[in-house]
This record gives structure tokens, C-alpha cells and sequence, in this order.
């Protein structure tokens, strides 16, 4: 068994070579700015990047046809009852025919702002440096107007409570 | 994509030296990164590389499309249509195979296809080539799903025999 050093090393530059994967697949793109965007949700409002200087904001990209998308609403929408008062904006694009939207977002009870759209929205989720076109799609961006996460699937709870410890102040100052 | 492990291999004659396995140290974690560049976001795939599709002419009357679909990912057995768009007169007959039922609970019960799926198709009309329109759509099991697609393709038919 001389070869074992070298075994126990191939071994060791594999497991390097997974968590360096995972963690290029995961870190933060914490100093690009978000790209300017103006945004009608369903009630006529007009929602632009300006409008949420300060605050922390979730940009969900979803649609009707999607069920993982389907399946995170829940959560988002828990998520913004118990901290919109501290900081926390989302906002959920959807590419789909409109009646369609309007109807799933009654079923789903969306408490936050839901913009219909076409494909007009997979270029802003290019400009948000989304290369897939696929959904969910969710972007975090600082109350400093920069894009700090990225996520491509459904959330999860424990993710998005690491993203409020890490981004949202008041949080982590509610949970020492 | 060029293998760094590759070119270490042809560097270093006895490559089981100490030597160069620090540089297979070094190396593995950088082309980990590249190829996790060289996929979509969050690892995910391209449509196109989740669900490959082909379409070709077998017999005059009869056609085959098909999808080679990777490994962790499925397409929706109701998403699949087929549309002629010329000779507009060509009718077209088709079945797809029964899928594995999958149960959704926003969409109930479903049938998708995981790996790969082949779809027979007759014509019934006398031409030489057929414009065809394919749709389909799919999701990752990990979570994501791509817009519906739709490809064109134009066949050359056999003359008949």
C-alpha cells in the first residue's frame, strides 16, 4: 500500500475541488450595482430601483406555469408580513399571461407587489445576471442599490434567514 | 474545454511525483470553478442541454422527434405539442407514450419523462418537406423550471418508396 499518500491526496483535491465549485456557485457578487428598472404591478403602481433607496429588497422572478415557484410563495409571503416594518421590500415579477397571474395571486394570497410581464422581463433577469431564463429567480439587493445575492431555484427558509442575518440589520439586531 | 489535469499529465513524466501533485492540489478547485462557469446559474443546465432535442425524417410519411434529457431533470408529458407550419394542409398523427405520473400540488397529477423520450409521427400528405414546430417544457428536480420552448425545424422527406 505505497500508494496510499497519493490516494489520500487525489481524495483531498477532489473534496477541494467540490467545495471551491460550491463555493464559486454560492458566493456573493456583493459590489455589482442593480441595473435601473421601472416596474407596473397589478394595482398600476409604478415601482422603480429609486423608490427603494434604504431598504432591502427581494426580487422574485416567478410564473404561473413554474411550480417550484409556486411552492416558495408561502415562505416569501410569511417572510415579508414579519419584515416588511424592518427594512424588507420584495417585489414578484411574473412572466405570464396576466388573468392567469391575477388569479394564482389571489389562490396564493401574495401580499407583496406582483408585476406581470412578458418577455420583456428575462431581459431584466439578464441584467440581473441571469443567463438561464428559468424560475424561480431571485435576486437580493442591498439598501445601497447593489446586487449581494443571487439564487436559481426555489428558496428555502434556512437560505433566506442567512440572507436576512447577513443584509438586514434590524433582524440580526432582533436575533442577539 | 482544455483539462488542466491534462496538461499536468503531459508536464510531468512521472506524475505521481510530490511535485505534481501540488499542482493537481492547486489545479482541482481552479477547474472545479471553470466548469461550473461553463453551466448556467447555480449549476443549473442551459434549456438546450437539459432537454436536446432532435427531429428526422424517417420514411416519407413518417418522422421522429426526440429528447435526450439529463440526468435531473424531467419534461411535462402535457407540454408537448406539435404544429405544421408547412405544407399547412399536412395533418399530422401522434401519440406520446405514457410518462411516470408525478403528483404536483398545485398542478395535481402529472406525467413526466426523465432520460429520454421518442415520438413516432405519421404524415398525411404528399410533399417533400415539412416545417414543423415543436414545444415542450421541462423543470430541474432540484427546483427550477424553464419557460415553455419552441423549436423549428425543416425536414426533407424521403421521396416514397
Amino acid at each position: 500500500m505505497k500508494h496510499w499518500p497519493y490516494l489520500a491526496l487525489t481524495l483531498l483535491a477532489l473534496s477541494l475541488g467540490w467545495l471551491t465549485g460550491s463555493w464559486m456557485q454560492n458566493r456573493s457578487p456583493a459590489t455589482e450595482p442593480a441595473p435601473p428598472f421601472s416596474l407596473i404591478d397589478m394595482n398600476g403602481t409604478e415601482h422603480r430601483l429609486t423608490d427603494y433607496a434604504g431598504r432591502l429588497v427581494l426580487i422574485n422572478f416567478w410564473a404561473t406555469w413554474c411550480a417550484p415557484c409556486l411552492k416558495e410563495i408561502p415562505l416569501l409571503n410569511d417572510t415579508y408580513r414579519q419584515h416588511a416594518a424592518q427594512g424588507l421590500s420584495i417585489l414578484g415579477p411574473a412572466i405570464d399571461d396576466s388573468s392567469e397571474i391575477s388569479r394564482m395571486s389571489a389562490d396564493l394570497a401574495i401580499s407583496y407587489p406582483v408585476i406581470p410581464g412578458g418577455t420583456d422581463l428575462f431581459t431584466l433577469m439578464d441584467a440581473f445576471g441571469d443567463h438561464l431564463g428559468a424560475l424561480p429567480f431571485s435576486v437580493l439587493i442591498s439598501p445601497e442599490g447593489l446586487i449581494v445575492e443571487r439564487h436559481w431555484g426555489a428558496l428555502t427558509e434556512d437560505l433566506l434567514a442567512t440572507w436576512l442575518q447577513s443584509w438586514l440589520p434590524a433582524t440580526a439586531n432582533n436575533r442577539s | 474545454m482544455i483539462s488542466i489535469l491534462g496538461i499536468i499529465r503531459h508536464a510531468c513524466p512521472r506524475w505521481r511525483s510530490g511535485l505534481c501533485y501540488g499542482l493537481l492540489l492547486v489545479s482541482a478547485p481552479l477547474q472545479a470553478g471553470l466548469l461550473d462557469q461553463q453551466r448556467g446559474g447555480g449549476g443549473f443546465l442551459p434549456a438546450d442541454e437539459a432537454f436536446m432535442l432532435e427531429a428526422m425524417a424517417l420514411e416519407h410519411d413518417e418522422i421522429e422527434v426526440r429528447w435526450l434529457i439529463a440526468p435531473g431533470y424531467y419534461l411535462y408529458r402535457h407540454r408537448l405539442n406539435l404544429v405544421v407550419k408547412a405544407p399547412a394542409q399536412t395533418q399530422l398523427s401522434w401519440q406520446a407514450p405514457p410518462g411516470q405520473a408525478y403528483e404536483d400540488e398545485h398542478f395535481g397529477t402529472v406525467e413526466i419523462y426523465h432520460h429520454s423520450l421518442s415520438l413516432p409521427v405519421k404524415l398525411d400528405a404528399n410533399t417533400d418537406h415539412l416545417d414543423l414546430e415543436i414545444s415542450y417544457q421541462g423543470c430541474a428536480e432540484a427546483g427550477l423550471c424553464y419557460p415553455p420552448m419552441r423549436k423549428q425545424f425543416r425536414l426533407q422527406l424521403p421521396a416514397p418508396k
